[in-house]
């Protein structure tokens, strides 16, 4: 028979699970929403990107009213949108009733919703529930885009009216309309290149760029306009593949089950068993119109790409570490604002240096050396791994040529602050710590 | 008023459909309403009968034929601009949401003076402490800062392009303003070492 004391280590443990559960519990019930959603309320027009949570209907009009009376009072008021509608399948199914205002706005004026993916899923279930199931590949995913976004710290710390555009783009994950567009919201539209890009543009995920100086891009720009876009995504219906004829195959609303997650944020070994699968799949797309040897070779070639950017990466990386280790950083970590909800790191302030140590929130409040390398990481290295995924060879050049244009200027700074470490260090705070905007973002998040 | 503005919309649309406007307002400006969801379907319905979203014409009120700088009829201020852009978004969206929006846009460019100012008090500062010569590269992060980034918030903003609001927006102002400071943070290091 075991000793009795045994017991009381496994009752401690239990109890620690049970109040960590109930910790989550009570921090998810926030004005806010998700881990730290008790650390912020949002702006108001975050009901818009995110209505289940937070949109609350007008009161300006009382009423019940059939959809024959929204669309003659809003044929008046808001004729674009009713335009759009007639124009739509919504308005003219082939075997069943119009679905119409009250079908996704409901019907009472004063408790009309925001219609979110729940509501296109009674319809629409099947896209609904592979859109969900994107959840099991973890992040990124469009299916988890707004959780992940709203518990990441620079969110919950930046002033919201700051981070409004963030989650315009992460609502992807909470509204149907971000591909397609209401009130047509056609499956047409989704399928062109361009509709992507509102979101997948800019400096750390140049996909319009790469994609549209890339073969298929440029035959895409060439051939869009006499393309018959109504055909569903399968092979033989496109002469070029577009965003989602890749990315969703055969019109599946699944853009996570290929790709290789965080691919170009970290070091990920391409050839490891469930990489290998996905890489497959990836060759069966490309064979709707390539040779399977002929793909393989430009996997490999990216492949080969990646590694040579990690290279630099790596070596740049090492020399951020140890400069944090020397205390050459100028400011170091507790000379400037901590995030502010972050008790952690106002108790034991330390640079995050790396992916794993949440780099990707270090492009403010940080030393110049620091927002340097992230922008070597984030912006040069995410630019040269899109255009080598999408094959846009001379874009991928440009992204090397300014991965060692980084390395080199952070390498002449570095020895710079090695030298300065040894002569002089005055107080920074001062200067990193006051300031009209840095003081607002203490006080407002 | 309303069917004055929807009917100026229509008047304005075809007028602008040409390359006129971005013949002279290219990159950041056409940039960002292309990226947006305006510029995207527009982008994507080019040459459909019935324009489903704005051009510059839709909001701002073009007439192709005026020269220069009178071209625009919101060209007298900024709240006048802000109004009449208002109206044509009633157009297709409900007056409390376009109302909502053009706050959210207002606040969101109070965040980023704020950012200015602030980099602006620190480069005074350093003009008091510098030398000539070590002003020139503080100098021109504040340029750029204002110039660039404060200006590719403010069309972000207007003309909704995430990209522009954020990356090369707010984060962008980020970019500059810890690259001023730091700038000045070096300097006076290197005058006590002397």
């Amino acid at each position: 028979m075991r000793p009795r004391w045994l017991l009381i280590p496994v009752l401690l443990s239990l109890a620690g699970i049970a109040a960590g559960m109930a910790w989550v519990d009570w921090s998810k019930g926030g004005a806010g929403s998700g881990l730290y959603s008790r650390e912020w309320q949002p702006d108001p027009v975050q009901a818009y990107w995110d209505p289940k949570r937070f949109y609350q209907p007008g009161q300006t009009v009382e009423g019940v009213y059939p959809a024959e009376e929204c669309i003659a009072c809003h044929e008046a008021l808001t004729p674009g949108i009713v335009a759009d509608w007639r124009d739509s399948r919504h308005s003219k199914p082939a075997k069943r009733a119009p679905v119409a205002c009250p079908d996704c706005h409901g019907a009472d004026h004063q408790k009309l919703r925001m219609p979110t993916p729940e509501v296109c899923a009674a319809c629409h279930g099947v896209q609904h529930e592979a859109f969900q199931s994107e959840k099991h590949y973890g992040f990124p995913s469009h299916a988890l885009a707004m959780e992940r976004a709203t518990d990441s710290k620079h969110f919950v710390d930046k002033p919201k009216a700051e981070t409004t555009a963030c989650v315009q783009c992460h609502s992807v994950a909470t509204k149907c309309d971000s591909c397609h567009t209401r009130h047509r919201f056609d499956a047409a539209e989704a399928r062109r290149a361009e509709a992507c890009t509102t979101c997948h543009s800019g400096p750390p995920h140049p996909d319009d760029e790469t994609y549209f100086a890339s073969a298929h891009g440029k035959r895409y720009l060439a051939d869009a306009q006499k393309t018959d876009w109504s055909k569903p995504l399968r092979k033989g219906n496109y002469l070029t593949p577009t965003c989602a004829y890749c990315h969703m195959r055969n019109g599946q609303h699944v853009v996570a089950d290929k790709s290789i997650w965080q691919f170009g944020l970290r070091q990920v070994n391409p050839s490891n068993a469930e990489n290998t699968v996905k890489r497959e799949r990836w060759i069966e797309v490309c064979s709707d119109c390539h040779e399977r040897e002929f793909s393989r070779e430009k996997l490999a070639e990216m492949d080969r790409e990646r590694a040579r950017a990690w290279q630099g990466l790596n070596r740049t990386e090492r020399l951020l570490r140890e400069l944090r280790g020397e205390k050459a950083l100028y400011p170091a970590a507790g000379e400037r604002p901590p995030y502010p909800s972050d008790w952690m790191d106002r108790m034991f302030p330390k640079e995050r240096i790396g992916f794993f140590e949440g780099q990707a929130s270090s492009f403010y409040n940080v030393s110049p050396i620091e927002r340097d390398y992230f922008e070597m990481w984030y912006f040069a290295n995410l630019g040269a791994y899109k255009a080598a995924a999408h094959g846009a060879p001379e874009l991928v050049q440009e992204g090397h040529a300014a991965l060692a244009q980084a390395e080199k200027s952070i390498a002449a700074q570095a020895g710079q602050l090695r030298d300065m470490a040894r002569v002089a260090r005055p107080d920074p705070k001062a200067l990193w710590l006051g300031g009209e905007y840095t003081e607002h973002n203490r006080e407002h998040n | 008023m309303r069917r004055a503005l929807w009917l100026l919309l229509l008047i304005a649309l075809p007028a602008a459909a040409g390359k006129s406007c971005v013949d002279c307002h290219a990159g950041s400006a056409e940039r960002s309403y292309a990226l947006s969801k305006h510029g995207v379907i527009a982008r994507i319905e080019a040459g459909r009968e019935r324009r489903r979203t704005p051009d510059c014409g839709g909001c701002h009120g073009y007439e192709a034929k005026a020269p220069a700088p009178q071209h625009y009829v919101t060209k007298n201020s900024r709240n006048e601009a802000r109004e009449q852009a208002g109206a044509a978004c009633g157009a297709c969206h409900s007056p409390r949401y376009v109302a909502e929006q053009l706050a959210a846009a207002q606040r969101g460019l109070a965040i980023g003076e704020m950012k200015r100012r602030e980099a602006e008090a620190v480069v005074a500062a350093a003009r008091k402490e510098l030398k000539d010569a070590e002003m020139a590269h503080i100098e021109s992060l504040l340029a750029t800062l204002r110039d660039e980034n404060l200006r590719d918030l403010r069309l972000g903003l207007a003309h909704q392009s995430p990209d522009y609001q954020w990356w090369l927006g707010q984060a962008a102002l980020d970019g500059g303003l810890l690259r001023i400071k730091g700038a000045l943070g070096e300097a006076r290091r290197r005058d006590r070492r002397q």
